[in-house]
């Protein structure tokens, strides 16, 4: 409903915008840069530059952000040629030949386009291209030059692999969609672009192989990218949050990486990639609970090392989602469970801690959340020293304080390591959620709450989708031949075929080695 | 509608928040049990026995952790009280310590001599070990020489609980030497609602350990305890069930010592029921083990010698064997060989008919015929042929 409402509002608003500024272009080149001026108000990184061409009279104009362009570009191609011209003239036939001669002949830049309204001028200009003005003419051209300071392709920061190429991506759509371009030569990688943010105008991406993709996904996913109507998306996570099944779930519903192998050979799979413009997080749907806990080492490697890291995976999972509420449950109900020897030491080393269990459990998982909050805020040396100091010394001085038992240092100790195996951030953010959900139930109910949580939890994955695709397969509606990829990895020669879930057009990936 | 939604979320929190939390026991709070000791005080008051319980409590700062380095106190606490019924003192047991009583992790239940003599009192008492939800089935029963309460109070040197050492005397150290089978709760549930005869661990309290007897031979029939098996005979029963892993058995050879391990052993019984009146029953036993220790300078390493060395390990194990079973047979008249069992499975009919005079009635157990046939097979002499070179005659 709020949703709605807010449409209603957007609506009336940009036929406002609009309406002021689809003004045609005048011949007069001064009246045209005093429009452009007081559009955008004069600001001080709008240049402007009036010369005139060849020996003559006859004014000329280029306008552009500074800072958006390159300026070498701009000085040795545009400028250069411009002024160098040596045009005899003066009818004004003779204009609109010179205006075709140099739209034609003497701007030698790839991107070039005629406009025709101050609209055109100023997104051009905004989106960091070069307008050319030219005296006694109604029209412009616009120029792709944009250039301007950009960060240099580094090792991505939240994915590391140790097997694995080091690339990672940037925030320049172009730079990313390159870095896709260079792993995928096919043909059929289609890129559809579109714009997002009524007023940043963002650059949106969506890319897909022809021929692999399910197309119906694919409506699906343009479907939902054409109701995005925001101010701005600076993040994908924008997009996302937009576009996804459900915002009351805890789990992501759709990937996001930095790392182009990743979304080349997502792409390949026959899912989608979303790629907006100044980020480098690219999103990628639809995608599934056992795509999340995959790690594109795992493909890397041998397949015995692969199957390893799956399953530890899932161990490390499973831990971090129910190690304190298992904990609080065998402490507090169920002490019968435990081995006699560890349920006496458990219960000589709680001897004088002044919580139940559970307090217990919530102050040091608040004081891990708090931790790790912290390191991520901080810059990066003294990141490390708040680890230290929270991890040892608080750590340390709480078990000799007597307010935590040591015990229970190592059930949140192994649980915050268990929660930085998951591959993907935001599913280890989301089984951080649920640990809370399950530390309740275990404090009220002990196991039987935890297995209450659990079926819930449980009831919620198989009812969740991700654009068309259950969310729990290939667990749920079981895909046998999906289950060779899943907890375990099977060797390279039986992964032969793309996921069954996808229901791609093209089903094999690989063909046995036949000669 | 949606107030109704409210209101509902709102109802279940309700129920969670304000009765959630019921059975929480914070661990520290619990008075682990590991050990429960029951005597007979005295003869029959007012139509009932009167019972002493024993109940060893842990105290587990008392346990050396390296944590807390250990407080140099006692692990462990016992306390007795006296009533008719076992759990009428459990629960007197709670006002005595601040902890409340726990069984979960109970491990040990040993039982006077006393109280099994006395007939139906052990399946009485036993009732609360199997009816309670705290109780496990997997509980050691021992029995006690004298008062069971002493075997709690012993101080073993390398473990801080004594009930703790008793059961893994029972789980460890008899699996090497074969002598006792360590009886569960549910084991002996299990033969008394079959009226079986069985063995229960037989010990006697000293200062800081426990020493074994043997085993105590309770009757199914009779619900009663009616007599002990030594050491030895002990071996012997051990060989004619066939469960078997470990053991010695000690022989002269050519007058010399020589002792033979026993690493398995099987057994195989025949039944043969054409007289019901007088039932045959062969026992094969195959016996595989070495040389574990040989007086004397004989080398062992040539087949002539070791073929006259099983046959006498046999020999001596088919005596062994039976004068245990004459002794059974004709001194308590139980069949703790579970013969009864096999009669059940293979020969029901017949079993349909002389289950009511089998060790009670015609004691047809006690007639009939049981041969025991050994094979014993020498697989190692051992490391090294001999320690020394010939001897001075």
């Amino acid at each position: 409903m709020a949703r709605s409402r807010f449409g209603r509002h957007k609506k009336q608003q940009q036929t406002k915008v609009e309406a002021s500024f689809a003004i045609e272009i005048f011949k007069d080149i001064e009246q045209n840069i005093k429009n452009l001026n007081n559009m955008l108000d004069a600001p001080d990184d709008l240049m402007t530059r009036e010369f005139t061409i060849g020996h003559g009279e006859q004014q000329a104009a280029i306008a552009y952000i500074d800072g958006l362009v390159d300026k070498e570009l701009l000085q040795n191609n545009i400028l250069e040629n411009l002024q160098n011209l040596s045009v005899e003239q003066q009818s004004e036939e003779d204009v609109e030949a010179m205006f075709d001669k140099i739209y034609q002949t003497f701007i030698s830049i790839n991107k070039i386009k005629k406009g025709t309204t101050l609209d055109d001028i100023s997104n051009g200009i905004l989106s960091g291209n070069t307008v050319f003005y030219l005296d006694g003419i109604d029209a412009v051209l616009i120029m792709d030059i944009k250039g301007g300071e950009t960060r240099a392709i580094e090792q991505p920061i939240t994915e590391t692999l140790i097997r694995g190429p080091r690339t990672s991506f940037v925030e320049s759509i172009g730079t990313n969609i390159s870095l896709i371009r260079r792993n995928i030569r096919a043909p059929n990688l289609r890129l559809k672009t579109s714009q997002v943010g009524r007023r940043s105008k963002n650059n949106l991406v969506l890319a897909y192989v022809e021929g692999i993709v399910n197309p119906e996904i694919v409506q699906e996913v343009s479907r939902r990218l054409e109701t995005i109507d925001l101010d701005d998306a600076p993040e994908s996570g924008f997009i996302e949050q937009w576009i996804e099944d459900s915002f009351l779930s805890p789990f992501p519903q759709m990937m996001d990486t930095e790392r182009p192998d990743v979304v080349s050979s997502s792409l390949l799979q026959g899912k989608v990639a979303i790629i907006l413009d100044g980020t480098p997080f690219v999103l990628i749907a639809p995608t599934t609970l056992g795509d999340i806990l995959k790690s594109p080492e795992d493909y890397y490697e041998r397949w015995l090392y692969g199957t390893l890291l799956r399953v530890l995976r899932y161990i490390g999972a499973f831990l971090a989602l129910f190690l304190p509420a298992i904990y609080i449950s065998l402490v507090s109900f169920h002490q019968g469970l435990l081995p006699s020897k560890l349920a006496f030491s458990i219960a000589a080393s709680r001897e004088g801690v002044p919580f139940p269990a559970f307090v217990e459990a919530m102050l040091m998982v608040i004081t891990m959340e708090l931790l790790q909050e912290a390191g991520v805020r901080l810059p990066t040396p003294i990141g490390q020293t708040i680890g230290i100091v929270g991890g040892l010394v608080i750590g340390e001085a709480a078990v000799q304080a007597g307010i935590v038992s040591p015990v229970m240092l190592i059930v949140i100790a192994l649980t915050a390591i268990a929660a930085f195996t998951t591959p993907t951030f935001s599913l280890s953010i989301s089984l951080r959620i649920l640990r809370f959900g399950f530390m309740f139930a275990a404090a009220f109910l002990g196991l039987y709450g935890v297995i209450l949580v659990y079926v819930m939890i449980n009831i919620h994955l198989v009812n969740l989708k991700s654009f068309g695709v259950p969310y729990a397969t290939p667990f749920a509606p079981t895909m046998l031949g999906d289950m060779k990829d899943l907890v375990l990895r099977a060797p390279r020669f039986m992964l032969m075929k793309r996921p069954e879930y996808l229901q791609t057009e093209d089903e094999k990936s690989a063909n046995k080695g036949e000669k | 509608m949606n107030k109704k939604r409210y209101l509902l979320l709102l109802y279940c929190l309700l129920i969670t928040m304000l009765t959630g939390c019921w059975d929480n026991v914070p661990i520290e709070d619990r008075g682990f049990v590991i050990g429960s000791a029951i005597d007979l005080k005295d003869g029959k008051v007012d139509g009932n026995y009167d019972l002493t319980l024993t109940n060893q409590f842990v105290v587990p700062p008392g346990l050396n952790s390296p944590m807390n380095g250990g407080s140099g106190g006692k692990a462990f606490m016992n306390l007795s009280g006296s009533g008719d019924s076992v759990f009428a003192i459990d629960q007197e047991m709670a006002s005595l310590t601040s902890k409340m009583p726990f069984f979960e992790h109970l491990k040990l239940l040993v039982v006077s001599d006393e109280l099994l003599e006395t007939p139906h009192l052990f399946a009485d008492v036993l009732d609360v070990f199997v009816r309670d939800k705290e109780m496990r089935r997997g509980v050691k029963v021992v029995a006690a020489k004298g008062e069971a309460k002493d075997i709690l109070g012993i101080q073993p040197e390398n473990e801080q609980l004594p009930a703790v050492y008793i059961n893994n005397l029972l789980e460890v150290s008899m699996k090497k030497t074969n002598l006792f089978k360590p009886m569960h709760v549910g084991d002996i549930h299990q033969m008394l609602l079959t009226n079986s005869s069985f063995i229960i661990p037989y010990v006697i309290a000293a200062k800081n350990k426990v020493d074994y007897k043997g085993g105590a031979i309770f009757h199914g029939y009779e619900d009663k305890l009616v007599g002990f098996l030594d050491e030895k005979e002990m071996t012997a029963l051990n060989l004619v069930n066939g469960d078997t892993h470990g053991g010695t058995i000690t022989f002269t050879y050519d007058g010399d010592l020589i002792t033979f391990k026993i690493n398995n052993a099987k057994s195989d019984v025949k039944l043969d029921t054409k007289d019901p009146e007088s039932i045959n029953i062969t026992v094969d036993i195959g016996v595989e083990g070495g040389i574990a220790e040989v007086f004397g300078n004989k080398n062992l390493n040539n087949s002539q010698t070791l073929s006259e060395i099983e046959k006498e390990i046999s020999k001596q194990i088919e005596t062994m064997t039976g004068q245990t079973i004459a002794r059974t047979q004709k001194e308590m008249n139980a069949d703790i060989f579970a013969f009864d069992q096999k009669l059940n499975e293979r020969h029901y009919h017949t079993w349909q008919k002389i289950k009511d005079n089998w060790d009670h009635g015609e004691n047809l157990f006690a007639k009939s015929n049981i041969r025991v046939n050994a094979k014993a097979h020498v697989r190692t002499a051992g490391a090294s042929e001999k320690v020394e070179g010939n001897r001075k005659e």
